[in-house]
């Protein structure tokens, strides 16, 4: 049997489908980033910082008894890492976000392992010039105290970027040269265990060499010293510029390969 | 007079303990957009590492921030004339910073900046401000950074 005219093209005056219906995608929108992170990375906990309308309250993407406070940012500033999304501005100065929880065994202090994790954020700059300020910025730190504690950090070193692993007082971490001005990720896993070992990832892809001697990372995240943004929550070391999507990994870490998709990811992600 | 989204900054000079809680306190209750629902337009602050100098962004109204709102306030504390208040206004390269002394001349109390506000200018706009903040905390970084992690 010949058909003289295909059904999907359709004609008018034909039984078929017109040219102008619309074509629906195979399995409904997409998934949101955090939802990514989560289902497809086994993040303990998203705070995706973007989309916040309005407020002081940071959502937690996986438990609610995990939301932040800031204080400061202007919201919804400037387009974030996933498509959709606004994130929010860090002035440099005065703000801060503060993501400390406790309590039922299901807050932040609570579920965070300093022996064995990983954690993971997008940052972006607010110009060329804050490469070269002479300050020192942080994107993370989750502090116990000065001998414990996670950090990413802008260092007062020209276009660098920075990740450290404090662990009983010992202090291991690698620093990457960077200066751009685009949205970046930087994500850092540690593992105390077995000789201990810190990688850090920048764009998905492992900067410097492995780290190894990790220090055993003892006691439990303060009240005030759990940020995003700041150093603590009278703020210092502010952030200057933008803050999208903090992710924490608890009890296993990711790999590079994790780290690598986590990344590519967020340009085909949904926005939160 | 219209609004302004800007920094701030307070010093303490010599008022007593009581007078700096005050002062302190009357200035985080000022600002107009307090409920705002961003954040950024709120009144924020932070203090110096020693406590003497206090960095406050909000969006004030200019009349509530002005010289003779200040000195108002340092009669009404003092019970004194305003008359007796002195002020002194300078400029440098971060902005407009005004001495309050009582006795006027005698004993400088303490000073009140606002940033990136230029000689014969008028009041800046927030980008113009925030950079002259953040110029001043980086040359002042030993005031205001505890830990520099190398």
């Amino acid at each position: 049997m010949t058909l003289i005219y295909p059904i999907a093209l359709g004609r008018p005056g034909m039984i078929g489908r017109p040219t102008s219906f619309p074509i629906l995608p195979v399995g409904g929108p997409a998934r949101t980033y955090a939802q990514i992170l989560v289902e497809d990375f086994g993040a303990s906990e998203v705070w995706p910082l973007v989309n916040i309308a309005s407020g002081t309250t940071i959502p937690a993407f996986v438990n609610s008894a995990r939301n932040g406070v800031l204080s400061g940012w202007a919201l919804q500033n400037t387009p974030g890492p996933v498509p959709g999304t606004l994130a929010p501005f860090s002035d440099g100065t005065n703000d801060f976000g503060n993501i400390y929880s406790t309590g039922g065994g299901v807050g932040f202090a609570d579920i965070f392992n300093g022996n064995i994790g990983a954690a993971f954020m997008w940052l972006k700059a607010a110009g060329a010039g804050v490469w070269s300020d002479g300050l020192a910025r942080r994107g993370i730190n989750w502090t116990v105290n000065t001998s414990n504690r996670i950090l990413i950090q802008k260092p007062g070193t020209a276009n660098t970027i920075q990740a450290f692993h404090f662990g009983g007082g010992v202090n291991k971490n690698v620093a990457h040269t960077i200066s751009t001005t685009d949205w970046f990720s930087v994500g850092l896993s540690w593992n105390t265990g077995g000789g201990g070992e810190l990688k850090v990832f920048v764009d998905g892809a492992q900067v410097g060499t492995t780290q190894t001697g990790l220090g055993a990372f003892t006691g439990t995240l303060g009240s005030t010293s759990t940020l995003i943004g700041s150093q603590e929550v009278a703020p210092s070391l502010v952030w200057h510029g933008w803050l999208g999507y903090a992710a924490s990994r608890n009890g296993s870490i990711w790999t590079p390969t994790n780290f690598a998709d986590m990344h590519a990811a967020a340009a085909a992600a949904g926005p939160d | 007079m219209a609004e302004q989204h800007l920094y701030l900054a307070l010093q303490r000079l010599t008022l007593t303990n009581n007078q700096w809680t005050t002062l302190r306190q009357a200035m985080r209750d000022k600002g107009e957009r307090n409920n705002d629902p961003n954040p950024s337009l709120r009144n924020h602050w932070r203090e110096s590492l020693d406590g003497a100098i206090i960095i406050f962004e909000a969006t004030f109204e200019g009349e509530n921030i002005d010289v003779d709102w200040f000195v108002a306030w340092v009669s009404g504390v003092f019970g004194v004339n305003a008359g007796d208040v002195g002020e002194v206004t300078g400029h440098n390269i971060y902005g407009r910073f005004s001495t309050f002394s009582y006795p006027a001349g005698v004993t400088n109390r303490f000073r009140i900046g606002i940033f990136g506000f230029v000689q014969g200018g008028g009041w800046p706009d927030y980008l113009v401000s925030l950079t002259a903040t953040l110029t001043y905390i980086a040359d002042n970084i030993s005031d205001w950074e505890a830990e520099i992690l190398p």
